[in-house]
C-alpha cells in the first residue's frame, strides 16, 4: 500500500484452556507467531482451530492461559483493542452498505479523516482489483469478489495481526488456488502477522511459514510446512498431510513378510509415503489389488500380508492387477510410530534398519 | 394442447381464493363507492342518484371533521411509541438474558388476549376512586380521583395507552424474527473494528430492520383506523365525540342511525385516506430500505 511496510507482531498463546459446558475445545494451547510470518492453523472439523482464532481475535474468552499479542498480554481486551483484523468464512459483509463503505466501515468508526479515508480506499480497491464495483452492493458481486471486499476491510487499516477463519472455503477450487496465492502474497508484501483458519491441508501447505496441527483441542505438530510433511511426529500428521497420505501399517506384519520375527515389532507402526515405494526385484512380497492411472504416476494399492500399502510410482511402470510383486523403499523414508500413543518413535529405528538388511 | 390446460389448472387454482375476494373484499368496495352517490333507502322508497350531495353534507359534518381530528392525534399518539417500544422490546428479549422466553411471552401476551377483555380490564384501571390509577394516587401521593375516561381532554390518551399496550408487543414480534434472521457474525466484524452497540445499532442493526418497519408502520396506521373495539367497550366515542375515531363514527352512522348512504361516502373517504397513506410509505421508505 502507499505507506511502508505495516510491522507484524508476534503472537503467543501459552496454555490456553476453552471449554464449553464441560466439553474441551481447546486444551493445554501453545502456539508462537513471529512477527510477519504466516501461520496456519490446521486440522479435521472440531480440533479447536477456530476457538483457537476467535480467542485470539477477543470474540471468546479463555478459560485459562495467556494470550498476549505483541509481548503484551491482551486476554482482557476486547478486540477492537488488540490491533487485529479478521476475516470471516462468510466474508460477514453488510449486505446494506456499498463495496466502498464496507471497506471503509473501519476508518469511518475511528473517524479517520475524509482525505485520509479517500486516499486509502483508493489504494485498497486498485489492489485488490475493486476499483470498479466500488458502488455495488454485496449482493450484486460474485463470490470471489464479495471476498476481495471483506479482505479489503481487513488490509486497509494496516493492522498488525489479521486473522482469517477459512476464509476461501465458499469459493469454487480453480478460484481458491488463485487467492491462495494472492494472500500469501498480499501478507508478504504488507508485512503483518497472519494467523489462518483451515481444515484444507494443501492451502496449509502452500500457504504457510508455520503450520500448526490440531487434533480435539490440542496441538498435534507445529512447525514449517518441510518439517510437517517429511517429519511427522505422530502418527495422526503423518495420516493427515499429503494427498494420498502416508502409508501407515504394524511393523510385524512387514517383518512376517520379510521372515523376520521379533516381538519388539508388535508394538511398532511404520510409516512410509506411497512416493517413496517403489518396485524391485528385491524387497517385501506384495500383491497389486488395484491400479489407478493417473498419467505422471500410477497409484498402486498393493497388499502386503493382511494390510493394504499405497504406492505412488512413475507412469511408465506398467503393473498387472492380481501380480506379484517386490516392493522397497529408503530406509531413511521410513518413520516408526509407537502403536499405543501414535507418536514418533526414534529409538526403535535401528530395528527397522535390521529389517531390511 | 399441454399450454391450454395450464391455463385452465392456474384459473382452477386460484378460483376458491378469487371468489371470496370477489364477494367479501372487491365487491362491497365497489358497492359502497357507488352507494356513496346514493340516497339511503328508507321504507318503501329506494335510493335515488344524488350526486355528490353526501360529500357536500360531509364537508359540512362538525363531526366528521372532529373525529378526523381525533383519528390523527390517535395515529400520531399510537404509530411512533407502540413502534419505538417493539423495537426496545424485541432487542432486549433477543439478547442474551435469563428468562427471556417469559419476558418474551409477557410481552406478546396482550396481543393474545381479546380486546372486550382487554378493554375491562383497563376499565377497571381507569375506574374514578378504586380503580388501579386512583389506588396508587390516593394511596401513594395522596391525589384526588380521577375520571380519566370521563374528561374530554384526557380521554383520548387514555385510549391511545390501551392501543399502545395491545399493539406494541404484536410489533415486538416481527422485529424479533427479523433480528434473529440478522446473522451474528456481523455483530462480531463490526466488534473487530471497534464499532459501539449504538454505532451498530444506527449503523447495521436499524438500516437491515427497514423492511421490518416499513411492515409494521404501514400495519400500525392501518390499525389506527381499524382498533376501535376498545372505543365500543370503554367510552362509546364520548363524552362529546372526543374519543370518537373515523371507524367507530362509520359504524354509528350506518347502524346506530341507519344512514348507510352517508356511512358509504364516510367509508369511501376512510379508503382513500388510507391508500395514499399506505401508498405514501412505501414511496417514501423505498429508496432507504434494502431487501436482502
Amino acid at each position: 500500500m502507499q505507506t511502508a511496510e505495516t510491522q507484524g507482531r508476534a503472537i503467543a498463546l501459552s496454555d490456553v484452556t476453552k471449554s464449553w459446558s464441560g466439553t474441551l475445545a481447546v486444551e493445554r494451547m501453545n502456539l508462537q507467531v513471529e512477527p510477519g510470518t504466516f501461520t496456519v492453523l490446521l486440522g479435521p472439523s472440531g480440533c479447536g482451530k477456530s476457538t483457537s482464532l476467535r480467542i485470539i481475535a477477543g470474540l471468546e474468552h479463555a478459560d485459562s492461559g495467556e494470550i498476549s499479542i505483541g509481548g503484551k498480554r491482551v486476554n482482557d481486551l476486547p478486540p477492537s483493542k488488540r490491533d487485529i483484523a479478521m476475516v470471516f468464512q462468510s466474508y460477514a459483509l453488510f449486505p446494506h452498505l456499498s463495496v466502498a463503505e464496507n471497506i471503509l466501515f473501519g476508518l469511518k468508526v475511528r473517524r479517520t479523516a475524509k482525505a485520509e479515508q479517500t486516499k486509502r480506499l483508493n489504494a485498497t480497491a486498485e489492489l485488490l482489483g475493486l476499483s470498479d464495483y466500488l458502488a455495488r452492493k454485496p449482493s450484486q458481486l460474485s463470490g470471489g469478489q464479495q471476498q476481495r471486499v471483506a479482505l479489503g476491510r481487513a488490509i486497509i487499516a494496516e493492522k498488525s495481526v489479521c486473522l482469517m477463519d477459512e476464509p476461501l472455503s465458499n469459493l469454487d477450487a480453480k478460484l481458491r488456488n488463485a487467492m491462495r496465492m494472492e494472500i500469501r502474497d498480499l501478507q508478504q508484501s504488507l508485512g503483518f502477522s497472519m494467523v489462518y483458519v483451515t481444515h484444507d491441508q494443501a492451502e496449509a501447505i502452500t500457504m504457510a511459514d508455520q503450520v500448526v496441527l490440531m487434533k480435539n483441542g490440542r496441538v498435534e505438530q507445529a512447525g514449517t510446512p518441510r518439517e510437517i510433511y517429511e517429519q511427522p511426529a505422530t502418527e495422526f500428521v503423518a495420516g493427515f498431510i499429503g494427498t494420498p497420505p502416508m502409508n501407515v501399517i504394524p511393523a510385524n506384519e512387514l517383518g512376517t513378510a520379510l521372515g523376520h520375527t521379533n516381538s519388539n515389532l508388535d508394538a511398532l507402526n511404520i510409516g512410509i509415503r506411497p512416493e517413496h515405494v517403489s518396485v524391485s526385484d528385491h524387497g517385501i512380497p506384495a500383491v497389486v489389488e488395484h491400479v489407478e492411472y493417473l498419467g505422471a504416476d500410477v497409484l498402486a494399492d498393493c497388499r502386503v500380508g493382511n494390510t493394504k500399502l499405497l504406492a505412488r510410482i512413475e507412469g511408465h511402470t506398467t503393473l498387472a492387477q492380481h501380480s506379484e510383486v517386490k516392493l522397497k523403499w529408503p530406509v531413511e523414508h521410513m518413520h516408526c510410530f509407537d502403536r499405543s500413543t501414535g507418536k514418533l518413535n526414534k529409538n526403535e529405528s535401528a530395528l527397522l534398519n535390521n529389517l531390511f538388511a | 394442447m399441454m399450454h391450454r390446460r395450464e391455463w385452465v389448472y392456474g384459473w382452477l387454482f386460484l378460483s376458491p381464493a378469487l371468489l371470496f375476494l370477489f364477494t367479501f373484499t372487491h365487491y362491497p368496495a365497489v358497492k359502497t363507492v357507488i352507494s356513496s352517490f346514493y340516497s339511503t333507502p328508507k321504507g318503501r322508497r329506494p335510493a335515488k342518484f344524488i350526486g355528490s350531495e353526501n360529500y357536500q353534507t360531509l364537508i359540512q359534518d362538525d363531526v366528521f371533521w372532529q373525529v378526523l381530528v381525533n383519528n390523527f392525534w390517535f395515529a400520531v399518539g399510537t404509530i411512533p411509541i407502540s413502534i419505538g417500544l417493539a423495537l426496545l422490546m424485541a432487542l432486549w428479549v433477543n439478547s442474551k438474558l435469563k428468562g427471556r422466553t417469559l419476558s418474551r411471552v409477557a410481552f406478546f401476551a396482550p396481543t393474545v388476549l381479546p380486546l372486550i377483555a382487554v378493554a375491562n380490564i383497563w376499565m377497571f384501571f381507569y375506574t374514578p376512586g378504586f380503580g388501579l390509577i386512583d389506588q396508587f394516587r390516593s394511596g401513594l401521593f395522596g391525589l384526588p380521583a380521577i375520571n380519566l375516561i370521563g374528561n374530554p381532554d384526557t380521554v383520548l390518551a387514555a385510549m391511545i395507552v390501551v392501543a399502545i399496550w395491545k399493539e406494541a408487543g404484536f410489533f415486538m414480534i416481527f422485529y424479533l424474527a427479523a433480528l434473529q434472521s440478522i446473522p451474528p457474525v456481523l455483530k462480531e466484524a463490526a466488534d473487530v473494528e471497534g464499532a459501539s452497540s449504538f454505532y451498530y445499532l444506527r449503523r447495521i442493526l436499524l438500516p437491515l430492520l427497514m423492511p421490518t418497519t416499513l411492515f409494521v408502520s404501514i400495519n400500525a396506521v392501518i390499525n389506527s383506523f381499524r382498533l376501535v373495539d376498545h372505543i365500543f367497550v370503554m367510552t362509546e366515542g364520548g363524552p362529546d365525540n372526543a374519543s370518537s375515531l373515523l371507524l367507530y363514527y362509520i359504524y354509528e352512522t350506518a347502524f346506530k342511525y341507519w344512514q348507510t348512504g352517508y356511512a358509504a361516502t364516510l367509508t369511501v373517504v376512510m379508503l382513500v385516506l388510507l391508500s395514499i397513506l399506505a401508498i405514501g410509505q412505501f414511496f417514501l421508505f423505498d429508496r432507504k430500505v434494502h431487501y436482502q
